[in-house]
Order: C-alpha cells, then structure tokens, then sequence
C-alpha cells in the first residue's frame, strides 16, 4: 500500500504529464498520499506542550478544557506559528538540459521546484523563485497567495537554457535581497565555478539563512556508462573531445567524485545541507529530503 | 602476382609445413588495424556536460591509454599470428639460423648388417626388425613432406650410402620397401667404431636444423667388451650436438651352437690314406646342449653317417674327431654341418684337401752315390701307399731345368757350389710358399754359402755365416755328459717329448759345420727370423728354421746321411722326416682358416702366369680379375714383374675358386675355403644397465618392440604444444586488457555517490 504511490513518481510516468501543474500536483499529492501517516501530516503550526500561566500572557492560550478539570491555568505553546518564507534557486543554464533518461535535469530541476512550490503553498507557507543561467533571468517575489504557484510555474515554463551558469552574482543578490532569515533552495547541477559558489553559501549562511542544496545529476554523469567511439561535445563551450569512454570512465569518476566529495566537504562544515539527486529517482526523494530537512532545523530550535 | 606468392610460399617452406597456408594467414593481421581505424572513424555524438571532468581525465591517462591500445592492437595482431602459424603447422627448433640457410632436419640411420645380425627367433630376424625401424622412421617423416632427409648406411659399407640424404615422402617409401626386400644382412665381423665415425663425418658435415643418428644393431657384449672405444665414439656424438638414438634389434639373447674350427693333417692326405679331421664346436647359450649331430658334406654329397656329439656344457668348446678317406685325387670340398639354430651362419665350415695320389717330394743330393737321400727316401716312403709321399732323387742340376712348383718341398741334402740359375727358382719356390730343407755335408762349400746365399739385410735362403771348416764333436764323457740334440720348443719335436723318449738320446753327432765366430747367439735371437731348433751337448747350435717369402726353410749344420752321426740307424729318424715334410710341406698356410671379408690378395711371376684370373664364388659365380702388373723389387733394381690381384667380394662363407692361367694359358686351380668370423657367434647381449652406464644416460636407447618414440622424435620439432601455449596465454592478456580497457557494470548497481 505505502509503495503503491510511488508508481505515479516515477520520472518515467511523471514525464509524459506535459504541464508542469499537474505534474507538480501529482507530485506532491502523491506524496502526500504516501506519507499520510506521517506525524507531521497536515500540520504546520503544532501543539508543543503546557505551560502554567504567568501575568502578562495572552489570555486567548489559555487552555480551558484543562482549567475545567484541574482549576489552574495553563497555556498552550506552538512551534513556529508565523509562516514559512522558503525562497527556490533554479539553475536554467544549458548544461541542465542533457539528459540520458526519461527526463533532463532540467525538466526534473522544474519539476522538483514547482512539487515544492505547491507544497508549501498548501501550508500556507510563502514561495519565491529565482531562475537565473548567467544572470537572473526571472524573479518572483515571495508570497503565499493562490495565484503564486501559478506565477512561478509561468517563470520556470518561459525559459528555454541556452546559457551558462554565473552563480555568484545571483547568490550575493538573494543575499541582498532576502532580509528575512528563511530557506533557500538551491536547484542546480553545479558545473560553475567552485570557488564562487562556496563564496555565495558562505554568504548566504553568513545571513542566518538554511541552505538547502539540491545538486541534481544525470545517472550518465555519475556513471558515465558510455562505449564505443565517442564525440563529447561541451554544452556551455566546455570544447570537445573524441575518445574511447570506457579508457577514461575511471579517471572520470574518480574527478567526479572528487567534486562531489569536495561539495560534501564544504557543506557539513558550513551547515549547508546536501543532497545529490539523480535524474532517475522517484520525485519525491526531493520532497522527502525536504522534509528531512525541515525535521532537522525543528529539532535544531528545539534545542 | 602469383609467382610472388609461390617464390615466398618456398622461403617459408622451413619454418611450415603448410606454407602456403601462412601467407594468407597472415595477411589476417590487417584486421585488427582495420577494426581499430573503423573505430576512431565511425564514432556518435553526445552533447555533453560534465566536460569538465572527462578533459582532466583524458589528460591523465592520455599516455597510458595510447599505451594499453597499442599493447592491445599487438596482442590481437599476436593471436591472429599465432592462429595462422597453427594452422600453418610451423617447425621449431632452438636452431633459428639453420632456418634461414634453407636446411631440413636429417635423419642418419646407420645399420648393423654383420653376421650375428642374422640371429633369427619366430618367423624374424634381428636384420629384418632393423629394416622395419628404418621404414617405420621413413613412414612417420612422409607425413610431413619436405622437411626431413634421410641417410642410411650400412656397417658392411659405410662410406657409400644405401640411402644418400634423399627427401623423406611417399615416394622414397615405396623405393624404400623395394630397396629393404632384397637387403640381406653380410656374413661378416663389422668393426661397429668405423661406421659410427664415418656417419660422424658425414653429419657434422651437414647444415641442418636438427640432425639425428640411429645406430640399429644387436649391442653384442663380445664388441662392446672388445672395444671399449665405442661409447667414447658414441659420446662425441653429442659433443657435436647430434642427437643419438641406440635401437636394439634383439632383446633377449638366444642360444647358439657354433663350429669354430676345422683342422686336419693335410699336408699328408692322399688317396684312399684316412684322413683324420677335427672339428671344435662351441656351446654360445646359458644352457648345455645335448644330443648334436655332426653332418659331413663331402664334395656336395652327405655322409650316410653323422658325428654324435653327446653334450656340450654351456660356454665349453668340445673337439670332435672323425677320419675321411677321399678316393680320387685333385680337390675336394668338404664341409660340416650342425642343426638349425638361432644363428644359421656359423653352423657350417669349409675345408678344401688337395689330394694327390703321391705326394712328390724333391731330394737334391750333391753327392756321386747319393746315398744320403736313399737314405731320407727310405724313411719318407718306405711304402707310398702308406705315407702317400713319392720322393725324386736328382742332382743339382735338375734345378736349373725343371719347374719345382710341384713338389710338396724340396730336400737339398750335402749339395755343394749351385748355380744362379739354379738358386733363382729355388727362391721363386719358396717364396710362393715352398718348403726347403738343407742338409750340410762334406761337399758344402761355407764359402760359396756364405758369399752368396747369406743375405745379411734381406731374407736369405740360408740362415747364417759359417765357419770356414767343420768341426768335430767329441763322444759325451763324464767331463762333457747328456744326450748329443736338445730339442726346443717346437710342433716338430712334439712327438719327442718326454722322459719316455729314449730314442733320441742315443743320436750321435761327430761331425758339423760351427756357425761362423762373428755370429754370436744373442744376435741370431734377435734377429728373430732365425730360430734355432736344436743346440747340442756344447751349445753350438745345429739346426734351424726361418722363413723366406711365404715358404719356410729348414737347415741342419750336419748331414741327412750316416756321414756325420748315426741318427740314420735310430728309429726316430723317420717320425722326424716324416714330421719335417708335413711341416714343411703347408704351402698354403692361410687357407686353413681364412675368415669371410677377407679380401684374396697374391702376388704371381708375371713371367709364369698371363694377366687372366677367374674367381668363382661359393654360389656358383663367375668374376673376371684383371690383374696389374708391377715392380717385384720396390727398389725397381731389378727388372722382374709381378702380377698382383685383389678380390674384395669373399662375403659368403664356401669355397672361392681361382682359376689362373700359366703362360702358355693352360689353367690352374687354387681352391681357398672361407669361413664365418668366430667373433659373431656369442649372441650375449649387453644389459640396458650396462648400456646406459657405458653411453651415459643422455642417449637414448630404443628397441624395436615399441616404436612409439619415432612419433615424439619428430612433433618434438613441429612447435604445436609451443604454440598453443602461447596463443593461450597471449590470448588470457588480451582478454585481460580488454576487460580492463572496458566498461563493465558493476554488480552492486550505480557508482556509489
């Protein structure tokens, strides 16, 4: 029953639904379907525990029904009970459209991006959405309106990847522009400058802000199970090159994962959280990461 | 283009043994390379975004790669090589440059054809398994044409090859079949060294890629023991990098029975006179032998009456007597016979009695009364039919005027001065083989014989310087004791022998003639021609004998007659005359026992004898020997011929007839009888220990029983196992690299993240 749900996650059934509304919807309600049991279902603002009352506490907490039964007067706290601001990177750089699978990182990158969308604006939460390549091609301001899903999949629709990936500008922009402290989605596959990205997460952390990385990959990036004579052809002028894959696959993997290893690096120790993501796997690995992450910072202020 | 093909089909000929098939083959290698430019040509696109870390991989495995691409182009170039070579069948041998000068491997294959060789068990014999090891090796090597030659000689004849160095196929095996059919193994003792040495010769002389000698015999102990040299000449067969392989032809020794002599008083054999003959047989097996029969031939005809041999204990050899009576004279043949045994060969033995009805015999006697050799004659042939001697008394001139070859020998009894004319055909006499006896007397002359038939560089017909004068010897006293003549070792005093004896003892002699004072004892010793048979009571010498040419001579310093001493009157005188003529009487002294292989060699007065000379052999053939005239005196001094004549084809033991023809062509006969080696006849064999021990352990030794070997010997050459090893093992480090050089999907699923 619960692995049933999966089945309409998968990037091979997901990739036939055309607009990315329904899709996202059927993301996202499928995984809510799936996760029905959850203790956190449907519920944002939650009961943490009674507190007696002192003077000067707003008399609209006070819980009556246990005045009735115990004749003291206790209040009852919530966690967070102010909306979440959650504001999404998505990288639309060239380098996002190679796909090997059913779906290109980009396709999933939007996919992942609108499944998160319409699932924080059912909670009532506020959604914002950069899309940038080289530069910020589209902006939307955050907001929990009804119309903001619908704005954002208009953002992510329009563009077509045609450019490279400049990530450092954009970064000290969000920074600049995201006075509140929230969470910031990062939605890319990466391939930018190393040393400008850690600049822009360091400074994005430096804000007060939750860094959530969600490094998306193609299964051929990490595998790289080509053979036979191969032309590679570099999207975003990376230049070319004919070989034999299989006589590089090794050295390939091994820079890869150096990569990869490095990222990982930087991110635990400046408390960004990571999450490599392929192409192939159900969607809602993204959303179940999201929440895994969102678990972690509760406890993190229940400390 | 397809003379090209063929000129490079036979440049590879060496190395294959399918040429033709390489070539092809071998152009296969282009595949490989085509595959791999087909490869970087054909290739697909993929628009790429991690190029990043595929341009740094690339640049730093950029060497490696090319490295382990190359490494994998030759490795399949290698295998498609290997494949053709297989196919191919090519030859190896550590003799990479005996490739190059075009040779084949040579196979020598050197034959005991010797007598013993004719040792026969069941339905074979030792030969004939030889000649099948010959044509099994010849079988094995036309199965692969033109890499192989083949020698084969044979012991009897080793420097002219049977077979010489001919290219082993079909065809050779079909001229070899017939060729075998008729080989027959000699009836001759074969020295085993001069044929190892001459297939030594013929090897080392050869520019092949591996050569082999077989040595197919019998490994008699007898030879082996005889010549302990043979396994030093087998060793430096090896020293010159042939390989050897020992082959036995017989394995287990068989018994033999062999007559291994034939003898008889010959000299005194005459018509209707018994003549006793002695036959030795000889037991070569390690069990007695009993109940053998001994069959006499006589003139082609069997005796009714065989000669029981009872047994013969084993390695003994038993004489045996029997007496045969020849009623016709001339020449006869006789031959003995033992059962068929395990070696036909030695079975028989030959004997030729030239029989006369008398015997003549010449007594020369000098003086008027010729008393002396009435005397000698009463004592030779006092009844002729009894003794079948028929002696002639004649003075010295019946020398100069009548041929002397007739006489069984010749008496020259107290002759004094002859002429040169007369002392010529003397020497002819004896030289041929003659026998002469001289008797000294009151008509001697030690100056005429000192002078001019004493020699002192070359024979002579009188053995010694004289004193001018003869001497007197006074009658034994008690002051000078003992009989008169102190006989010596010799076959003539034989019969005297003995303290029982007394006959001789009391022989007087008064009167002789001292050998001359410049002659001392000790240099007639040395000369060692002259032996001196009789010394007297003073220690003079009294008689002698030395040779001269092919004949013998006979002296005695004091008279024949009752002149000088009293002998005469005794009656050991006759068994003395008697004992005398026989032994001088052997004129041809080497057909007694003349061993088959030897060739007939003799020398005749050209002056007496024409050019002609006809031999017929055991088997009834004729043979025409032309013989070549030649110098008597090596000196050339003197202006006298020979005919000198050689017959090399005595292989067949019997009776060799030669027919010569004086000058006046009218024919004379000599009969020689030739018989089997005594040598061949011990089939003793040398154990394999004993072998191995003598050769070293690095020769190998075969027997005809299991010709197994004869394959390995020859795909030891051809590198098949070789080849598919490597091909093997190439092909692992192909697959190897491949597998390394590939992709593969792990079985854990993804790359780990």
């Amino acid at each position: 029953m619960t692995q049933d749900y999966r089945k309409f996650l998968r990037p091979e059934e997901l990739s036939r639904i055309s607009r990315l509304e329904i899709r996202a919807r059927q993301v996202v309600e499928g995984f809510l379907s799936g996760l029905h049991r959850s203790p956190y279902y449907g519920q944002s603002v939650e009961f943490v525990q009674h507190r007696e009352y002192v003077s000067g506490d707003d008399i609209r907490r006070v819980d009556w029904k246990v005045w009735s039964k115990t004749d003291k007067y206790y209040i009852k706290l919530y966690e967070e009970d102010t909306n979440l601001r959650t504001t999404l990177l998505v990288d639309l750089s060239e380098s996002m459209l190679f796909q090997s699978g059913a779906m290109s990182k980009y396709d999933y990158g939007c996919t992942i991006a609108a499944a998160l969308s319409h699932l924080l604006l059912k909670q009532q939460d506020s959604v914002g959405l950069y899309a940038f390549d080289d530069t910020l091609r589209k902006r939307v301001p955050s907001s929990s309106r009804r119309t903001q899903l619908h704005a954002i999949l208009q953002a992510l629709n329009n563009e077509k990847p045609a450019q490279k990936t400049s990530i450092d500008k954009l970064l000290r922009q969000v920074a600049d522009d995201q006075s509140q402290k929230g969470m910031i989605v990062l939605i890319s596959d990466l391939f930018v400058d190393r040393e400008s990205l850690f600049k822009g997460l360091t400074q994005l952390r430096y804000r007060g802000h939750d860094v959530l990385l969600m490094h998306v990959l193609d299964d051929q990036e990490i595998d790289f199970e080509y053979s036979g004579t191969t032309r590679f052809e570099g999207m975003e002028d990376a230049g070319e090159l004919v070989c034999d894959p299989r006589a590089l696959r090794e050295g390939y993997q091994q820079a890869m994962q150096d990569y990869l290893h490095e990222l990982r690096r930087f991110c635990s120790k400046n408390l960004v959280d990571y999450q490599t993501i392929r192409t192939s796997e159900h969607m809602d690995a993204a959303l179940l990461h999201y929440f895994n992450h969102r678990i972690g910072m509760r406890q993190a202020v229940q400390k | 283009m397809g003379g090209l093909f063929s000129a490079l089909t036979s440049s590879l000929a060496p190395f294959f043994l399918n040429p033709a098939v390489f070539l092809p083959g071998a152009a296969l290698i282009s595949a490989p390379i085509i595959i791999h430019l087909l490869n970087r040509m054909r290739f697909r696109k993929v628009r790429f975004a991690a190029m990043e870390f595929l341009l740094q991989s690339q640049k730093q495995n950029k060497k490696r790669i090319l490295f382990e691409q190359l490494l994998l182009l030759l490795l399949r170039i290698l295998i498609v090589l290997l494949i053709a070579a297989l196919i191919a069948r090519m030859i190896f041998s550590p003799n990479q440059l005996a490739f190059l000068r075009g040779e084949k491997s040579h196979h020598l294959v050197l034959i005991d054809d010797s007598a013993s060789m004719q040792d026969r068990w069941g339905e074979t014999t030792a030969f004939s398994e030889g000649k099948k090891v010959i044509q099994k090796l010849v079988e094995e090597g036309a199965q692969r044409p033109g890499t192989q030659k083949l020698t084969v000689l044979l012991l009897s004849n080793p420097d002219q090859p049977f077979i010489n160095g001919e290219d082993v196929s079909e065809q050779l095996l079909i001229k070899l079949a017939e060729d075998l059919e008729t080989l027959q193994p000699t009836s001759r003792a074969l020295n085993l060294i001069d044929g190892l040495q001459a297939s030594l010769e013929r090897l080392a002389d050869l520019q092949a890629v591996s050569r082999t000698a077989y040595v197919v015999t019998d490994f008699r102990a007898e030879d082996w023991n005889a010549q302990p040299a043979l396994a030093q000449t087998i060793k430096s067969f090896e020293e010159s990098e042939i390989a050897v392989n020992l082959v036995r032809s017989v394995t287990e020794r068989h018994a033999n029975l062999s007559l291994v002599g034939l003898t008889g008083d010959l000299q005194t054999s005459a018509v209707n006179v018994p003549l006793r003959l002695t036959a030795q047989i000889r037991n070569d097996s390690e069990v007695q032998a009993k109940n053998i029969r001994l069959t006499v031939i006589q003139d082609g005809k069997k005796l009714p009456v065989a000669v029981p041999v009872p047994e013969i204990e084993a390695g003994e050899t038993v004489s045996k007597s029997f007496d045969v009576v020849f009623g016709a004279p001339g020449r006869h043949r006789l031959e003995i016979l033992l059962d068929a045994d395990s070696l036909e060969q030695d079975n028989s033995r030959y004997l030729v009695v030239d029989l006369k009805n008398t015997n003549p015999v010449l007594l020369i006697d000098g003086s008027q009364d010729k008393e002396a050799a009435a005397i000698v004659a009463d004592a030779l042939a006092a009844d002729p039919a009894l003794t079948g001697i028929a002696p002639l008394i004649q003075s010295p001139d019946f020398l100069r005027r009548n041929k002397l070859d007739d006489f069984r020998c010749i008496y020259l009894i107290n002759v004094g001065d002859l002429a040169a004319d007369a002392i010529l055909p003397l020497e002819n006499y004896v030289a041929n083989g003659g026998g002469l006896a001289w008797f000294l007397g009151d008509l001697s002359d030690p100056r005429f014989i000192n002078e001019t038939l004493v020699r002192n560089d070359e024979e002579s017909l009188f053995p010694v310087q004289l004193s001018p004068a003869f001497r007197d010897l006074p009658r034994a006293t008690e002051v000078s004791p003992g009989p008169d003549l102190q006989f010596s070792d010799h076959p003539l005093f034989t019969i005297f022998e003995g303290a029982e004896n007394p006959f001789v003892a009391a022989v007087h002699v008064d009167r002789y003639f001292p050998v001359a004072e410049s002659v001392s004892q000790s240099a007639l010793e040395q000369a060692g021609q002259v032996q001196t048979l009789v010394t007297m009571r003073n220690d003079a010498p009294l008689m002698f004998e030395h040779s001269f040419g092919l004949g013998k001579v006979f002296t005695s310093l004091t008279t024949a007659g009752s002149l000088w001493n009293d002998w005469s009157t005794n009656p050991s005188f006759v068994i003395f005359h008697l004992e005398l003529q026989k032994y001088l009487a052997k004129r041809y002294r080497r057909q007694e026992s003349e061993e088959v292989g030897t060739p007939i060699e003799f020398t005749l007065d050209a002056s007496q004898y024409s050019q002609e000379l006809e031999v017929t052999t055991p088997d009834e053939r004729n043979a025409q020997l032309q013989m070549t005239r030649e110098q008597a005196d090596a000196s050339g001094d003197r202006e006298e011929f020979v005919w000198k004549a050689s017959f090399a084809g005595t292989n067949e033991p019997g009776v060799y007839r030669l027919t010569l023809y004086d000058s006046d062509q009218n024919p004379e006969e000599r009969w020689l009888a030739y018989n089997p080696p005594l040598t061949e006849s011990s089939l003793k064999l040398l154990t394999q220990e004993d072998l191995e021990g003598r050769v070293g352990e690095d020769v190998a030794i075969q027997s005809y029983e299991d010709l197994a070997w004869l394959q390995q010997s020859d795909s030891q050459q051809e590198a098949r196992m070789s080849l598919l090893m490597i091909l093997f093992l190439v092909m692992m480090a192909e697959q190897f690299l491949a597998y390394r050089l590939s992709y593969h999907t792990r079985k854990t699923g993804a790359a780990t993240l």
